[in-house]
């Protein structure tokens, strides 16, 4: 039987605060799902809601065709991973692990067995006996991990798990955890608001703004088609262009100050809307001077304009171009800096149209 | 002394203020250890009138046979006991209610107050008040009303230690262990207690010190058959001070800073 989880329009109060807002989502058993956002927008509590801590004001949790909305934390097959790890502080690293197997009535011996095959599993063997506050941020982190994986849950749910670490932990961690999760195939909702680490350990990403999810999909989905505005300026750097949005029957395009350019038709925005295009940078080629003739095609989008600024990064290099009142950025890789454009000189930007993206609000 | 130091650098103050002030801070110690050091002087001069002073342990000795005031010592002690628990246990059922409880508004503070402000009350007005109302009750005088009246008098201190241990632990302690699949009741003893013992104890030695020490209280609700050791001494110290006063005052001193060094070395509290 699959054990999929739906959280399926659930909505949480808090008094007058609407916490989480009529939020839909389906985690597919064996997944990795990364709920996104900024600080604020309801994903610790929808976090909360799926381990029972907070009950829905509205909306049902299933897990399978187990409906576990109102089932209390210690009735449901999740176990969650806290931001602050959680760990009891009287009690050693051992009886933290085994804790779990302690109170699902595991005989001592297989429980200890077991502890130590986690804590193998989470690359600290033979800390049984050590105190907690004896571990580094790190340790304690896997311990915390391994008190959780091993009574075996169906849904591992994670709360900003590597926020206390430092940034190179915290990389290595990404892939570590990412690693187990494949290995062990438990499903992970894992919370984040970190775009960087949503994108490397993600099967699935639900983005949560102000209690509403905006958008899901895979990584690739979201960074390369972002529908709103919130989700393209969240994920990642942008090009955004503000205009008219014109929809015929040829086709669409943009009214953008002095320039207009085709666009792919977005069903969900209104002709005649002012709107923004989303273009990531790296999808925008530059060519220098208008040497070349021709305009737009209809899927091949050039304009005309002047280069503002060149900032160079090492490996890749960020060209500022003006195109009347707008300005983009076109991001290449630099194979020799004396190859870069000179400020101040005409120059042609181009994309495909397939790399604009039309956003709602 | 350090502080002296600290000050002196901070302020610039030439020698002469600096040797002000070490007077100063030593005329301190000496007034707050002063009596306590005459009494242990006291306790072992063999001269009862004398002028001269001379060491004897005859006082100590004399402790043994004297009935009245090992058995007051021994009451304290009972008193103290009973008091030490049943007033730990109130603390942590009130703590919890005062801090966990959902209270409506400005119902919480109102219900803190109340606790608290007995705290600020003139322990005499407590005293006349058990007084009177024991007697109404019928209970006089004795070892319960002793013991209700310290529990009431040790109970907000009690309760205000254990409080700020409940306020900072850590919610998501427990909420762990009931996603390992803890019930509530298992949590409490599992996570919460242990938690929050370092608190506990220290309410229950805050307890047990109070009502040792206690004396206006005592005072008015102990009677014929249980007079509380400073009750007794009080007693004694009326006319003639009689040396075994300074012998039994220093094991109550011992055993009041014993359990006050083990208060302090509870680190969290
Ligand atoms: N127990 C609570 N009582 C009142 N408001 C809360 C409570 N928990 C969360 N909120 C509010 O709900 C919103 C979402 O919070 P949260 O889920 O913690 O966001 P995130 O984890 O995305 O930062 C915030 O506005 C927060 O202030
Ligand atoms: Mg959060």
């Amino acid at each position: 039987m699959s054990s999929d989880l739906h959280v399926d329009g659930v909505t949480k109060h808090f008094g007058d605060v609407r916490a989480v807002d009529d939020v839909s989502f389906t985690v597919e058993e064996g997944t990795f799902v990364t709920l996104l956002g900024p600080s604020g927008c309801g994903k610790t509590t929808t976090l909360r809601m799926i381990a029972g801590y907070e009950t829905p004001t509205t909306g049902r949790v299933t897990l399978g065709d187990r409906d576990i909305t109102d089932e209390k934390p210690y009735q449901r097959p999740t176990s969650m991973v806290f931001q602050s790890y959680a760990l009891f502080p009287h009690k050693t690293v051992g009886e933290n692990v085994g804790f779990g197997l302690k109170m699902r009535d595991v005989p001592s011996e297989e429980r200890d067995r077991r502890v130590a095959e986690i804590l193998e599993l989470v690359e600290l063997p033979g800390t049984e006996d050590r105190a907690i506050d004896e571990l580094s941020g790190g340790q304690q982190q896997r311990i915390a991990l391994a008190r959780s994986l091993v009574i075996e849950p169906e849904v591992l749910l994670l709360d900003e798990p590597l926020g206390a670490l430092d940034l190179k932990l915290r990389k290595n961690m990404q892939v570590e955890l990412k690693d187990l999760q494949e290995e062990l195939g438990i499903t992970f909702v894992y919370v984040t608001h970190d775009q960087e680490e949503a994108l490397t350990m993600s099967d699935e990403i639900v983005i949560l703004n102000d209690g509403r999810i905006e958008q899901r999909g895979t990584p690739a989905e979201i960074y390369e088609s972002p529908r709103t505005r919130f989700v393209a300026e969240f994920i990642g750097d942008t090009n955004l262009l503000d205009g008219t949005y014109v929809a015929t029957d040829s086709g669409a395009y943009l009214e953008c100050g002095s320039v207009e350019f085709p666009v792919e038709p977005n069903p969900a925005a209104e002709s005649g809307a002012t709107l923004s295009v989303s273009i990531r940078p790296e999808k925008v080629s530059l060519e220098e001077s208008a040497a070349r003739n021709g305009g737009s095609t209809e899927t091949d989008i050039t304009l005309d304009g002047v280069v503002d600024d060149v900032i160079y990064q090492g490996n890749v290099a960020k060209i500022h171009v003006r195109i009347g009142d707008s300005e983009l950025i076109s991001e290449r890789h630099v194979v020799n800096s004396t190859d870069l454009p000179t400020p101040g000189s005409e120059c042609r930007v181009r994309w495909t149209k397939e790399h604009a993206d039309v956003l709602v609000e | 002394m350090s502080t002296a130091d600290g000050l002196q650098e901070r302020l610039g103050l030439n020698s002469d203020v600096s040797l002000g002030l070490k007077t100063a801070a030593v005329l301190t110690y000496v007034f707050l250890y002063g009596p306590i050091f005459v009494i242990l002087v006291m306790s072992f001069d063999a001269g009862r009138y004398g002028l001269r002073w001379e060491f004897s342990p005859e006082w100590y000795l004399n402790l043994a046979t004297r009935g009245d005031l090992i058995g007051s010592l021994w009451l304290s002690l009972q008193i103290g006991v009973v008091v030490m628990i049943v007033s730990t246990v109130l603390a942590v059922v009130a703590a919890f209610g005062l801090v966990r409880f959902d209270w409506p508004r400005r119902k919480g503070a109102l219900s803190t107050y109340l606790i608290f402000v007995p705290l600020t009350l003139p322990i005499i007005i407590y005293g006349i008040g058990l007084f009177v109302f024991f007697s109404q009750l019928g209970l006089g005088r004795g070892f319960i009303p002793i013991v209700i009246g310290h529990v009431m008098y040790t109970f907000p201190f009690a309760t205000l230690v254990v409080a700020a241990g409940v306020i900072d632990l850590d919610r998501s302690l427990e909420e762990a262990a009931m996603d390992l699949g803890a019930d509530p009741i298992t949590t409490f003893r599992e996570v919460t207690i242990p938690a929050l013992m370092p608190n506990i104890v220290a309410a229950a030695l805050f307890s047990f010190t109070l009502s040792f020490d206690e004396f206006l209280i005592s005072f008015f609700v102990s009677g014929a058959g249980s007079i509380p050791l400073p009750v007794r001494i009080w007693g004694m110290v009326r006319a003639d001070i009689e040396p075994e006063v300074y012998a039994i005052s220093v094991v109550v001193l011992v055993i009041s800073m014993t359990i006050a060094v083990i208060a302090t070395r509870l680190r969290r509290f």
